[in-house]
């Protein structure tokens, strides 16, 4: 079972905080744990996510997608959950948690601002004082979702450090908390940062890939070949590989955003031209330049655009279990374009990475192939605009 | 010997500097190296710049950007050390983050800062309890990895981190990041304690810009660290060496005076 008691996959992981985040990084792990094996702590999840989430999201069969490519493909909806997007999955586990552990401020850091919109949802409906970080550039990218979290209730804090991305959004939340770490809980949206974050978003994340498994069973007697997902931080697809990890037959695919190409400097795709580094609290791989300085990154969606990756996915990578493709930006976008005309389902740019990966594909007669829609493109319609022009065809 | 044994010296109060490499520019640092040893400190703490420094406030965060933007590497600012340690006898260590040392290669950092003058590291974001190999490899090089203590430690790992720091053990001093408070009285109480277990020096740091601070903190602390005050300092000089100069040497008087 991993991670090991240390919070390592392998050599990737651990707890590398700031010695003031030490005991409450502690005292969360001792309590996620007694909450793991706590029935009421399960049977109150459960209850958010069915009554409030709407789980479980259906395994959508996509037929004209499908003719396409010629194999099956199937979507994991989770672009249905509350909110738009699979990361209330995660918040509404850490809240819980929160609660336990008598916390009373909620702070969070976001890129698209999925996770962001995700943590002041859960924070109004447990009335918890929320503030959220985010980097001006997503600021102005995203601005539908700064709307949706201030009018939760929740304080959008600009990050004008750094790149004003994520990973500045990420330090400022970090210092936020070192202030503030009596009265404070933080909300991490990936399977990053300190143990045991990645095991925990991982665990929240994987009801994803259990349910997907029970359906694909259901509707077609036998696992899929093969499960692919986007990869940033790497939460929806740790989310649906994971229960898949025993199933050797299944093959899984995480895609990673390749910008505007990896040559050209401009791209997300950590795992693919990265090295290993420490980010964050963990161990991973991490786009760096020579000295060992984090790089900016670019991806058309916010949500990859992240110079570090889960310490998990590090793992998976290395042993080979999980394969980590790429997608471009311009890819991205027709497999964006072309779900929302073929099935009627606009997907987030996030997620059509992982669409945009069916193009590569190589299908045997009959594969059965499901694809995590980990989002809803609603967010992306400036984006979308910006690129196409607004007469798209 | 570790240049930083001197620091056991019991019959005055300690006062260290940070200043960071490259911030303006390589020779501000090089004056100041020289001016901080002139004036008396007790230990020089050089920054190396990290591109996401989260333990650091505004003023070391932007100085850290000024000092990436120059060039500032950990191989230049070994260059650096080098030619100052010609003359300089004061110890010296580098502050910096981990995924530096990493990228560099973690004994080739060790030895390469020893080859070039300096005494060991302060590492914020490395905990005493990861990275065995690094600590074992500093162990034996003699070099020193001074460890942080929070007061949000439980007894049990303060006592732990205290035993595994060597030349010092670094406190710190409030919750939240470098960089000044307006009332700066900190977490004394947990000081007290830790200077009960600690058979080796406790310096202070953290939120201390003022003489004033420093000498309440003293009275608790076997030294204090300034950081942001002075790198403010440094800033306000801008390319003007001959105030470098002068500045630094009135800064560091300003602090002596009431430690």
């Amino acid at each position: 079972m991993l991670p090991d008691k240390k919070g390592f996959f392998g050599k990737y992981g651990g707890k590398y905080a700031p010695e003031t985040l030490r005991a409450v990084v502690d005292e969360l792990e001792a309590c996620y744990l007694r909450a793991k094996k706590d029935p009421s702590f399960k049977k109150e999840l459960d209850y958010y996510l069915e009554y409030y989430v709407g789980r479980p999201t259906p395994l959508y069969r996509a037929d004209r997608l499908s003719k396409r490519y010629g194999a099956k493909i199937y979507l994991k909806r989770e672009d249905l959950c509350h909110t738009g997007a699979h990361k209330i999955n995660n918040t509404m586990g850490q809240i819980l948690l929160a609660r336990r552990m008598g916390k009373k401020r909620i702070i969070a850091e976001t890129g698209a601002g999925q996770h962001g919109v995700a943590t002041a949802t859960v924070a109004a409906m447990f009335g918890l004082k929320c503030a959220v970080y985010m980097g001006e550039e997503d600021i102005r990218r995203q601005s539908l979702n700064v709307f949706r979290m201030r009018l939760l209730g929740t304080e959008v804090i600009p990050v004008t450090s750094g790149t004003k991305t994520l990973k500045d959004a990420m330090n400022e939340a970090t210092r936020d908390w070192l202030k503030n770490v009596d009265t404070t809980f933080y909300i991490i949206g990936s399977v990053a940062g300190y143990h045991p974050y990645p095991m925990m978003v991982r665990d929240f994340q994987s009801i994803i890939g259990r349910e997907a498994r029970k359906q694909i069973l259901a509707a077609e007697g036998r696992l899929p070949d093969n499960v692919i997902a986007c990869v940033g931080g790497g939460s929806n697809a740790m989310g649906i590989f994971y229960p898949f990890l025993n199933d050797k037959s299944v093959k899984l695919t995480g895609v990673e955003a390749a910008g505007l190409g990896i040559k050209s400097g401009k791209h997300s795709a950590t795992l693919n031209a990265g090295r290993v580094g420490v980010l964050h609290g963990a161990k991973s791989i991490v786009l760096q330049d020579k000295e060992g300085q984090i790089m900016g990154t670019h991806s058309i969606s916010a949500g990859l655009d992240y110079p570090g990756v889960g310490p998990e996915h590090a793992y998976l990578k290395e042993i080979g279990r999980v394969k980590y493709g790429m997608a471009l930006d311009r890819e991205a976008l027709a497999a964006c374009i072309l779900l929302s005309k073929l099935e009627g389902i606009i997907p987030a740019l996030e997620s059509s990475h992982a669409l945009a990966y069916l193009e590569k594909m190589e299908y045997r007669r009959g594969s059965i192939v499901i694809v995590n829609i980990s989002g809803r493109g609603d967010k992306d319609m400036g984006t979308i605009m910006e690129y196409t022009g607004e007469n798209i065809k | 010997m570790n240049r930083m044994d001197s620091l056991k010296d019991k019959t005055k109060k300690h006062l260290v500097i940070y200043t960071m490499a490259g911030d303006p520019e390589m020779k501000a640092t090089e004056t100041a190296i020289y001016s901080l040893a002139d004036a008396g400190v007790s230990l020089i703490e050089i920054g190396i710049p990290f591109s996401d420094p989260v333990a650091d406030g505004p003023t070391i965060q932007r100085a850290g950007e000024i000092a990436i933007a120059g060039g500032t590497t950990i191989a230049n600012t070994m260059e650096l050390v080098k030619k100052v340690r010609k003359t300089v006898e004061t110890p010296m260590v580098f502050m910096l983050y981990y995924n530096l040392i990493l990228s560099y290669g973690t004994e080739k950092f060790i030895d390469d800062a020893i080859k070039c003058g300096i005494d060991g590291a302060i590492i914020p974001d490395l905990p005493f309890d990861e990275e065995e190999g690094f600590y074992e490899y500093a162990k034996k090089s003699g070099f020193y990895i001074i460890y942080l203590v929070s007061p949000t430690n439980t007894p049990s790992r303060m006592k732990k981190i205290v035993e595994k720091s060597s030349g010092f053990v670094y406190y710190i001093l409030q919750k939240g990041v470098t960089g000044a408070r307006k009332k700066s009285s900190g977490e004394l109480k947990e000081l007290r304690v830790i200077k009960k277990i600690a058979k080796k020096p406790v310096f202070a740091g953290f939120g201390i810009s003022t003489p004033e601070q420093a000498s309440v903190v003293a009275n608790y602390a076997d030294g204090v660290i300034i950081g942001s005050s002075f790198v403010s300092l440094v800033e306000k000089c801008g390319s003007d060496m001959a105030k470098l100069k002068v500045e630094t040497g009135k800064f560091v008087k300003s602090f002596l005076k009431r430690l």
